[in-house]
């Protein structure tokens, strides 16, 4: 980890739990635009990737903050959305914008003249796009593929396992404006969303963290057969899968972080399988030693737990980078299995594992 | 519990390229392919490693090793175990016995044993389990009595891999009453297995590999100067080397040989979604559980004791050896037969030792139970 990345994470972590204490867990992990306008004001919404110092290791520090404190605002999403939006070469105004890629859906163009694009489509699961000025969509041309900027104006409200926002934007024949259309230089579309599968598992990596804090609590506070339910083997066999899970997940995304980036685009998706194996084996250890008060609206874990069920499967599941990854390490000419396992190689990187935009 | 990302610097690249053209050469030779530390050893491919510097490899400078690093033996020890390679009559020497030489072992002791491990010239095995004591390893019962000038040892060890060809098997046992504190008392003896009173006989795995063995001592004379370090201190010895016996490279790369195999019939063939999917995800534990490793490996660079990260590495590790079996299993489908050349009987073996890897290196269980402490302690000291 960086240093910024470093004083990010604890500058970000002190607000937030110092709202907590205050307004409660429950209060920070849904729509607040106080606490919005607060992380504003500081900068947290608004961090620039093209700054020098900025890399991929602060983006994923202020994502495990959010997931440590469950925290309900689109600061991943916003972080998303400059990195997409200084790739493409687009300015974006002031205000909320999120990323449009999670689910893979790509606009068509009706119409094209030298003012811009004419566009239609549906693009799902576009997280807070009901809080949002503009959206960033991948849109099919002639040219080939291009970002482009949208105001959302037909927003249909949905949610993700956790309660989050999760909205369906209806695009029909929208007009896009030459200056909101991004250079055919950028991003693809598979890159944009190993960026948001790293940040989905490095945000589920703070939730696991303090999953497991939790977890070790109160398996040496709670007793029962006269002791704290701790002692017994059975429960320290849940407490310690909930731990490794943890490390696990969050081994796998520092790696993503520190790999090369002409590999990164497999070290994400290498995270975000991780995080597919191990959310469902950390939530059920983790409700298993609570109990049925685990399980109840009061109790803090379902904040947790809840986010883990739906950020593994966001920027797309488990199946679908195993898969990426089957087929891109399965291949002909390749130099043998250890090899590809252990990149850096020229044959594996020519299979399109990198990345063109580096953060 | 941190498991910090450093990948590889150009020079241990160049490291892992020479250790792959080494293993290409024997390959071309005709070296066979075994299951990580399972494969039967061979002396002579020990000593050609050896003759590399591959052996005792952080053994330092002043003492007659060649003064590498914990993560440049991680490079060596990774590509040799995904080769599949025979390390065996090295193993113990190289990723124990040395570093206990180094730690706790008197001047004497390193200068005579240090330079031979790292030529391949002397062979080690670990005389720890005892017929009652398994996971409690604390409670052994092989006891060494004073007498004029050194030690009589008399008891019982089991499991000890490699006593069929080693030189001298380091000995846990009690040099002094427990007085009701069962970790204190302990001592490790450098105990030769050729002396009078030793005998070795086998203990023949599942599948009639001869990997273990049971080592009786009946009175054996064990000079005082073969005790390792200090009289008393063989607890603290043995569990200060937690992090190098559990951590490495060989608790997830037991199959790798098989995959491999597997991989080379695959890679030529248009494959189902499916088959590419179940692929990927074995893929991507490998990557995940060799970042952890190899993350440990760097904290023992910096001088610390990853002990419970080591644990953890190792439960991880030995789970995912044992699911990518079955996985595997219905890759190749069909029935097995153990005698058949090549992957077929390396998969056979896999399958029917698989449920030994989560016991080797302390069972997972006990290991979780060793975590669970690590994590109350340290909740505690941050309350």
């Amino acid at each position: 980890m960086s240093d910024l990345s470093r004083e990010l994470f604890t500058a970000l972590n002190d607000i937030v739990t110092a709202r907590a204490a205050r307004d409660g867990h429950e209060a920070i992990a849904t729509w607040s635009p106080d606490l919005w306008s607060t992380l504003d004001d500081q900068g947290y919404t608004s961090i620039d990737p093209d700054e020098p110092e900025v890399g991929l290791a602060e983006f994923c520090a202020v994502a495990t903050a959010v997931g440590t404190h469950a925290l309900g605002l689109p600061l991943v999403e916003a972080g998303l959305a400059a990195w997409l939006a200084s790739a493409a070469d687009l300015k974006l105004p002031a205000g909320l914008v999120v990323p449009a890629v999670s689910t893979g859906d790509v606009l068509t163009v009706v119409e094209q003249d030298d003012d811009g694009l004419v566009v239609e489509g549906t693009l799902r699961r576009v997280p807070w796009a009901r809080h949002a000025e503009l959206v960033l969509a991948f849109v099919e041309t002639e040219s080939g593929r291009r970002l482009v900027a949208l105001e959302p104006l037909d927003v249909t409200e949905g949610a993700n396992l956790a309660g989050e926002p999760r909205d369906t934007v209806t695009v029909e024949r929208q007009r896009v404006g030459a200056a909101q259309v991004g250079s055919t230089e950028g991003v693809d579309l598979r890159e944009a969303r190993a960026r948001g599968a790293l940040l989905r598992a490095a945000a589920a990596a703070g939730a696991m963290d303090t999953i497991a804090e939790l977890v070790v609590e109160y398996a040496g506070q709670r007793h029962q057969f006269g002791q704290p339910i701790g002692a017994f083997q059975a429960i320290q066999q849940h407490v310690v899968t909930v731990a490794q899970a943890a490390a696990a997940t969050r081994a796998a995304v520092e790696s993503t972080v520190a790999a090369a980036p002409d590999h990164r685009v497999l070290a994400a998706a290498s995270a975000k399988v991780t995080l597919g194996i191990q959310a469902g084996r950390l939530a059920r250890s983790a409700h298993q030693v609570f109990g049925a008060i685990g399980a109840t609206e009061e109790h803090r874990l379902h904040l947790l737990t809840r986010r883990l069920w739906s950020w593994q499967d966001e920027y797309g599941t488990q199946h679908e980078w195993s898969h990426f990854l089957g087929e891109r390490l399965v291949f002909p000419e390749a130099p043998g299995l250890w090899e590809v396992l252990t990149p850096p190689h020229p044959a594996v990187t020519a299979r399109g594992v990198g990345e063109s935009a580096p953060w | 519990m941190r498991f910090a990302a450093e990948p590889l610097t150009e020079d241990e690249l160049r490291l892992r390229d020479e250790v792959r053209e080494f293993m290409a050469q024997e390959r071309a030779n005709g070296l066979g392919v075994g299951l990580g530390i399972n494969a039967e050893a061979d002396m002579e491919f020990s000593r050609r490693v050896a003759a590399r510097g591959w052996v005792g490899m952080t053994i330092p400078k002043e003492h007659g090793g060649p003064g590498r690093t914990a993560v440049e033996r991680f490079v060596v020890v990774e590509e040799m175990l995904a080769a599949g390679a025979p390390i065996s009559a090295h193993w113990v020497g190289d990723r124990q016995t040395a570093q206990m030489f180094v730690r706790f072992g008197s001047e004497e002791h390193q200068r005579e044993f240090l330079p031979r491990i790292v030529a391949g010239d002397v062979w080690f095995c670990l005389g720890m389990s005892e017929p009652d004591s398994g996971s409690d390893l604390a409670s052994v019962r092989t006891r060494a009595t004073r007498t004029e000038g050194g030690w009589l040892l008399n008891g019982q060890k089991v499991w000890t891999s490699g006593a069929q060809y080693a030189d001298y098997v380091v000995t846990l046992c009690r040099t002094s009453p427990a007085e009701g504190r069962k970790h204190v008392g302990l001592s490790q003896l450098l105990v030769d297995l050729r002396a009078d009173g030793v005998t070795v006989s086998p203990i023949r795995l599942l599948n009639g590999f001869h990997h273990f063995n049971e080592v009786h001592f009946d009175d054996v004379f064990v000079p005082d100067s073969m005790v390792l370090g200090q009289e008393g201190d063989g607890w603290h010895q043995v569990t200060s080397e937690l992090a190098h016996e559990r951590s490495g490279p060989d608790r997830f790369l037991s199959v790798m040989p098989v995959l491999a195999r597997l991989y080379e019939e695959l890679r030529h063939r248009d494959l189902p979604d499916d088959v590419l999917t179940s692929l990927g995800r074995t893929f991507s534990t490998y990557m995940t559980l060799r970042s952890m490793s190899l993350s440990i490996a760097r904290a023992l660079d910096r001088g610390e004791t990853p002990a419970v990260e080591a644990a953890l590495v190792k439960d991880l590790g030995t789970q995912f050896e044992q699911e990518a079996i079955e996985q595997l299993r219905t890759l190749v489908g069909g029935e097995l037969d153990p005698t058949a050349p090549g992957l077929e009987g390396l998969l056979a073996d896999a399958v029917i030792t698989a449920p030994t890897f989560t016991l080797r290196g302390g069972t997972n269980e006990v290991l979780r139970t060793v975590v669970w402490k690590s994590l109350q302690r340290s909740r505690k000291e941050s309350a």
